[in-house]
């Protein structure tokens, strides 16, 4: 009694694996693979130089992963990571790169290939408040979000899921774009901001007087992991995927996306209009 | 000591300054080699400036003892500490008035804002403390002047400890009645080193040019371009005070100003040697050219107080402090204020005789307890050292020699 129920469940994965391991086939009989990436600019991983084109880590990848299976690239943004994630599930776009931290939230919903990107987390402090510490010497981050003291993070990033793993008790603020928090950080409205190390370093060495007023605190803690995301079940793309990555990608960290950023970004892009992260 | 200046005369030493900055520009890699030269002759100063400084204080001390002038003393710290407090006070005014640090932002990258920026990154676990090593303050510093191993304090060149166990050593050495043989043997001795001091003066153009050409390549231009503001407020400061004791010198000498400026002269060119110490020397002979020589608490006074008196490092504590405030938009109570003039005149004392570095490390310890994150300044500050040094130098000695002249007339009735 229970053969046509299981061969309804058996008929409906055989089916769901068939269609998902097409992707590759689907992909190159189409002649070109879509790649999700969020609107806003990114540096170094997405930006928009002066005349309007895309480059950065990301853009790089998605061409050389168009080139390595033969077809064109076609970039498609979307506003948040929400509908990223949405228009992935969907089948509109084959996978999504836009720096996107490895989660175990997020793997409940999507995979992930191998790690391109591995930055650690680090926390930008604003340096007026922490010299103001009664007890400075022997504070650590820990016991100074234990205080309650006010945490800007990115509304929905990775790091909205790290600070409430690590800093249960810090009152956290969350903010759509960067440049507010630093804003906020800076007039002391908030603390501290949770990002990856690229992040606050970033402030620390670029934008002017941040040496002074920001301290910034790397965090020896499991890294920032930085992998593309695929729909749940793409398992022969996936692999080919990490195959790729194993073999024609090397791992990025820190130095490198610095180096990338004062080579390539502060050359192509006018940094009096182009704020975003400083 | 009378030094003839020859080609070590102000025309030289300036065209040292220039060539100095001009190589340290133009070849910054060419610069880092010159360093053995600059060393050697950095270090043969460094060389005669303790044992003159212990002959000194030794031969001097036990003569003062014996004589009837000690009586002098408290009219000397009352007018030491009425200078220091007239002093930080103007310096602060100064600071208020012109407020160089809103004016200051930082723009460049050389090897100096390099260092900022690291010393503003840390990694830590998230419970291991986040701030640096914890600083010395005031009171280690002056615990330690007093030395653990004497022959520690001379092998590591800590100045202060030396001066401490020299005073201790002299106060003993003249209870003891056989004291005139090492009275006579530090005598020598002190002319001896005065002798290799001369000698080793006739390379300070080329001492001057190394240390600019060398400090120039490291630093950057840009750190001086980014600090302008605080500079131009630090020259203008030193600038009034210079003149302000040159006008008291002429009052109290009742000579012509010119004559008094051209007395100083000698020291102000050492100052550029970078050696406050030695600079010292030949102030000590300020008071000779005037016909005021011979007097013992001349004598004593006039080398203790140019060593612990550092009124350049006053006014540039306390113009330091508030600058650093401002920068960091960190406005300061009464009582902060307070502090600070307070503390600008005890850090003055603690830095006397100290090692190169240590202005840094003391400014940290004011600004530390009023909550202004003052590290990563300091490294800028640090940077500038060879720049600011020897015009604090020059007040520091001059200021001295003003004080020291209100001693004059009573000399002069007692002769």
């Amino acid at each position: 009694m229970f053969l046509p129920q299981f061969l309804g469940v058996f008929c409906l994965l055989f089916n769901l694996y068939a269609t998902q391991d097409s992707a590759l086939q689907q992909i190159r009989a189409r002649g070109e693979l879509r790649v999700g990436m969020a609107a806003s600019d990114d540096p170094p991983f997405s930006v928009t130089d002066n005349k309007g084109h895309l480059f950065g880590i990301d853009i790089d990848l998605s061409k050389s992963l168009a080139k390595h299976l033969n077809v064109k690239l076609k970039i498609i943004k979307f506003k948040n990571l929400d509908e990223l994630v949405t228009q992935l599930l969907k089948g509109k776009v084959d996978l999504c790169i836009s720096n996107l931290s490895i989660t175990l939230e997020r793997a409940q919903k999507v995979n992930f290939s191998h790690p391109y990107v591995e930055v650690k987390k680090a926390i930008l402090l604003n340096n007026k408040i922490f010299t103001q510490l009664k007890a400075r010497e022997e504070e650590s981050i820990a016991s100074f979000f234990l205080r309650g003291h006010k945490l800007g993070v990115i509304r929905g990033s990775s790091y909205e899921e790290f600070a409430r793993n690590y800093f249960p008790k810090a009152n956290l603020v969350l903010y759509d774009e960067w440049e507010p928090l630093v804003d906020d950080l800076d007039k002391g409205v908030i603390a501290a901001g949770f990002a990856d190390e690229l992040y606050v370093k970033r402030i620390v060495l670029f934008r002017p007087q941040g040496s002074l007023r920001y301290q910034a605190v790397v965090l020896k803690l499991p890294t920032d992991k930085v992998g593309i995301m695929v729909p749940k079940f793409h398992q022969e793309f996936l692999n080919w995927i990490n195959t790729f990555l194993e073999l024609r990608f090397k791992r990025l960290n820190f130095n490198d996306l610095l180096d990338f950023y004062k080579k390539n970004i502060f050359n192509k892009v006018d940094l009096n209009e182009f704020k975003h992260g400083l | 000591m009378n030094l003839n200046m020859g080609f070590r005369g102000p025309l030289y030493i300036g065209l040292a300054v220039i060539f100095g900055v001009l190589v340290g520009l133009s070849f910054p890699s060419a610069s880092a080699s010159i360093g053995g030269i600059n060393e050697t002759l950095a270090n043969l100063l460094r060389m005669c400036v303790i044992p003159i400084v212990v002959s000194s204080l030794i031969v001097e001390v036990v003569s003062f003892l014996k004589s009837a002038e000690s009586s002098n003393i408290k009219k000397f710290i009352f007018i030491s500490l009425l200078v220091s407090i007239i002093l930080s006070v103007f310096a602060a005014v100064m600071a208020v008035i012109f407020d160089p640090g809103t004016h200051t932002h930082f723009t460049g990258h050389s090897d100096l804002t390099e260092k900022i920026m690291e010393a503003s990154i840390v990694e830590r676990g998230i419970a291991e403390p986040i701030a640096q090593e914890s600083q010395q303050n005031f009171f280690d510093i002056f615990a330690q002047s007093v030395p653990k191993n004497i022959f520690g304090a001379f092998s590591h060149n800590k100045t202060l400890q030396i001066i401490f166990f020299t005073i201790v050593f002299a106060l003993a050495l003249s209870t003891v009645p056989q004291a005139n043989v090492l009275h006579d043997f530090f005598q020598v001795t002190r002319q001896s080193f005065l002798r290799i001091f001369e000698y080793v003066l006739k390379f300070l153009p080329l001492l001057v040019f190394t240390s600019t050409a060398l400090a120039i390549s490291k630093v950057g231009v840009q750190v001086f371009l980014d600090m302008v503001p605080f500079l131009k407020i630090l020259f203008l400061l030193l600038s009034i005070v210079f003149i302000g004791n040159l006008m008291i010198l002429r009052y109290v000498l009742k000579a012509p100003l010119w004559e008094v400026f051209k007395q100083l002269e000698t020291s102000i060119l050492i100052a550029f040697s970078g050696s406050v110490l030695a600079a010292a020397f030949p102030a000590l002979d300020f008071f000779k050219k005037f016909g005021h020589t011979d007097k013992q608490f001349m004598k004593i006074i006039a080398p203790i107080s140019m060593f612990l008196n550092k009124f350049g490092n006053i006014l540039y504590f306390c113009l330091s402090c508030f600058f650093i405030g401002q920068l960091y938009g960190h406005p300061f109570s009464p009582e902060q204020i307070l502090f600070i003039l307070s503390f600008s005149i005890i850090g003055g004392i603690a830095s006397a005789g100290t090692t190169e570095g240590i202005t840094g490390l003391l400014l940290v310890s004011i600004l530390d307890p009023l909550s202004v994150p003052s590290e990563q300044v300091v490294f800028i500050l640090s940077g500038l050292d060879f720049l600011v040094s020897p015009f604090l130098a020059i007040i520091t000695i001059q200021t001295n020699i003003m004080l020291l002249s209100f001693f004059l007339p009573r000399l002069k009735k007692i002769t």
